[in-house]
């Protein structure tokens, strides 16, 4: 079989038609259009596993199969190809122009489409049938044109993959709900009904002790600081709680700037009254969350007040973060004082 | 129009209207009542809702309130560093630290001098000051010179649209200049401890004072370490 014109423009098609329907997807797309570009080699893998020849375990030897394979059968040219070994890790080297998939992938980009990489993916697959583990994929490519692939054993925690089990709903495999705003800002009118005094405390405590197991687990996976926070960030955008930007973050003096857009507090907040007397910064729930993120990052007891919000003013909530002061001010005997 | 809150729910919710910009509360109290607490309350609600607030401190360092505010997990260096939170040194005298400092606690000219400084630095935003207490900066003031102070003052507070909560110590002044400087706020709160030596109970009022009388109603009031004041019961206030 050889790969005709119309075919390769055919099978570009495909990649970004599926790639825009990915990307409406509320949750987790990012996941399922690796699964399924995985899963199209998967159906290659089980029918022509006779042919393919899995010698070796050793990754390149197996990717090397399956790239011999593909080029018997005329869809590419394995030569194109240079892999090589590097620790854990298995490094790929084409020149765009040689990928089937070279359409695709100059124009996933122009779109503001997500890029997986289909050759990168169909490895991902081999790897998965020959050695039993899963790989996660990073690519580049250089000015030249050249794609710079790497395949490395997963680490990442699939905190943001929401999964349905007939009536049962779970994210990251653990039981969740879809609570509508409506619900939401029903338990809060009903706390400031009943103990108004405690809505702030409720929902920075709320807000604290949710994000605190989750960067812990994200933490030992993600040691460096930085790429840790970037991935719990997501996480909160992932959630649908807001489009959150790191604006500065200075690990050494462990202080950090982070704008949120479109706080689903805020829109509570317009579209079911107002929690407070008199208009005020709202995101109580941020501000726990990422006192939580800091505190596990840094290692140190970290507050974060939010210094203006959308609810009041702006396009934007806007928090700082910074290490809880020491103590200040040693306590005397004070006669009569009433702090 | 804005306006400003206590940050007490019991209170607020007898100040359907809240406090107009421009307000000033005395707060009389004995030692221990929880008047530096309620203080607090009022500049925690204060940073929230965007204003600058000033706290002077007379009884103790300003580090105690900073210590307080932290404690309810208030980062006082954001807003400090925002300029949002200024406080005021009027207890250490020469040997204080603070940008802003009372260098001579007997003379009132000085204090009217500075605070009128500090606030013209802030002109154009919504300000919120505290003077814990005023009744410190008083002792061993004449009764003629102090209510000429005040006269001057609160004109000015009114003009610029501050919200100010002045704190007096029950007892430290003659109870006669207490109530004619009573005249001059649009609201008095007083807080004292009720009942027994052996289980004594918070009580505050808040009312404005009509026709020579203290119209206000009483009620019960404890402090949380993690809440602050809870007001116990409903409270009418009579305009």
């Amino acid at each position: 079989m050889k790969i005709g014109e119309f075919s390769r423009k055919l099978i570009n098609f495909m990649q970004l038609s599926m790639c825009k329907t990915m990307k409406q997807l509320p949750f987790s797309s990012g996941h399922w259009l690796e699964q399924f570009m995985i899963s199209t080699a998967q159906y290659v893998l089980e029918e022509h596993l006779d042919e393919i020849k899995f010698d070796s375990k050793n990754p390149v030897q197996a990717c090397l199969a399956f790239l011999y394979f593909m080029d018997r059968e005329g869809f590419l040219k394995a030569g194109d190809y240079r892999l090589e070994d590097s620790g854990d890790s298995l490094l790929v080297q084409v020149e765009r122009n040689n990928c089937v998939y070279r359409d695709y992938c100059l124009r996933a980009p122009i779109e503001g489409l997500p890029l997986y990489c289909a050759r990168l993916s169909s490895f991902q697959a081999v790897l998965r049938h020959v050695t039993g583990t899963d790989y996660s994929t990073s690519l580049e490519t250089d000015e030249s044109g050249v794609c710079h692939g790497r395949l490395f054993p997963s680490t990442r925690p699939t905190e943001e993959i929401v999964t349905r089990e007939e009536h049962i709903l779970k994210v990251a495999g653990r039981r969740a709900i879809l609570l509508p705003q409506e619900t939401y800002s029903s338990l809060f009118m009903s706390i400031k009904e009943h103990a108004p005094h405690a809505i702030k405390h409720v929902l920075y405590d709320a807000g604290y002790r949710s994000a605190l197991s989750l960067a812990g687990r994200t933490k030992t996976f993600y040691p460096d600081p930085e790429e840790c926070l970037q991935l719990l960030l997501e996480v909160i955008k992932n959630d649908g709680l807001g489009n959150v930007e790191l604006v500065s973050f200075n690990l050494t003096r462990g202080r950090a700037r982070i704008r949120c857009y479109d706080s689903f507090q805020v829109s509570v907040e317009n579209e079911y009254g107002s929690l407070y007397r008199s208009p005020q910064v709202t995101c109580d729930l941020f501000r726990g969350i990422f006192a939580a993120y800091f505190s596990v990052l840094l290692e140190q007891e970290i507050i974060c007040e939010e210094m203006r919000c959308q609810a009041v003013e702006g396009d934007y909530c806007e928090f700082l973060i910074m290490p809880l002061p020491k103590k200040l001010w040693e306590e005397e005997p004070r006669d009569g004082k009433n702090l | 129009m804005r306006r400003a809150y206590f940050g007490v729910e019991g209170l607020d919710r007898n100040l359907e209207k809240g406090l107009m910009y421009g307000s000033q509360i005395m707060v009389e109290g004995e030692s221990g009542i929880g008047k530096t607490v309620l203080a607090g309350e009022f500049i925690k609600e204060g940073l929230r809702c965007g204003d600058t607030c000033i706290y002077v401190a007379c009884d103790e360092p300003p580090a105690a309130m900073r210590e307080h505010l932290l404690s309810f997990k208030v980062g006082t260096p954001a807003y400090e560093e925002a300029d949002r939170l200024i406080f005021v040194d009027a207890y250490e005298e020469g040997e204080s630290m603070e940008k802003y400092a009372l260098s001579d606690l007997r003379n009132l000219d000085k204090y009217f001098a500075l605070e009128t400084e500090i606030l013209h630095g802030c002109s154009g935003r919504r300000v919120r000051l505290v003077v814990d207490s005023l009744s410190t900066l008083f002792t061993s003031m004449d009764a003629a010179d102090i209510l000429d102070f005040h006269r001057t003052r609160i004109k000015q507070l009114r003009k610029s649209g501050i919200v100010a909560l002045d704190i007096f110590v029950s007892g430290v002044l003659d109870a006669k200049l207490m109530t004619i400087s009573g005249h001059l706020y649009n609201f008095i709160l007083k807080m004292n401890f009720s009942g027994s030596s052996y289980n004594p109970m918070r009580m505050m009022q808040i009312g404005k004072v009509k026709s020579q009388q203290f119209v206000s109603s009483r009620h019960a009031f404890t402090i949380s370490p993690v809440y602050g004041i809870l007001v116990s019961t409903e409270m009418g206030v009579n305009e």
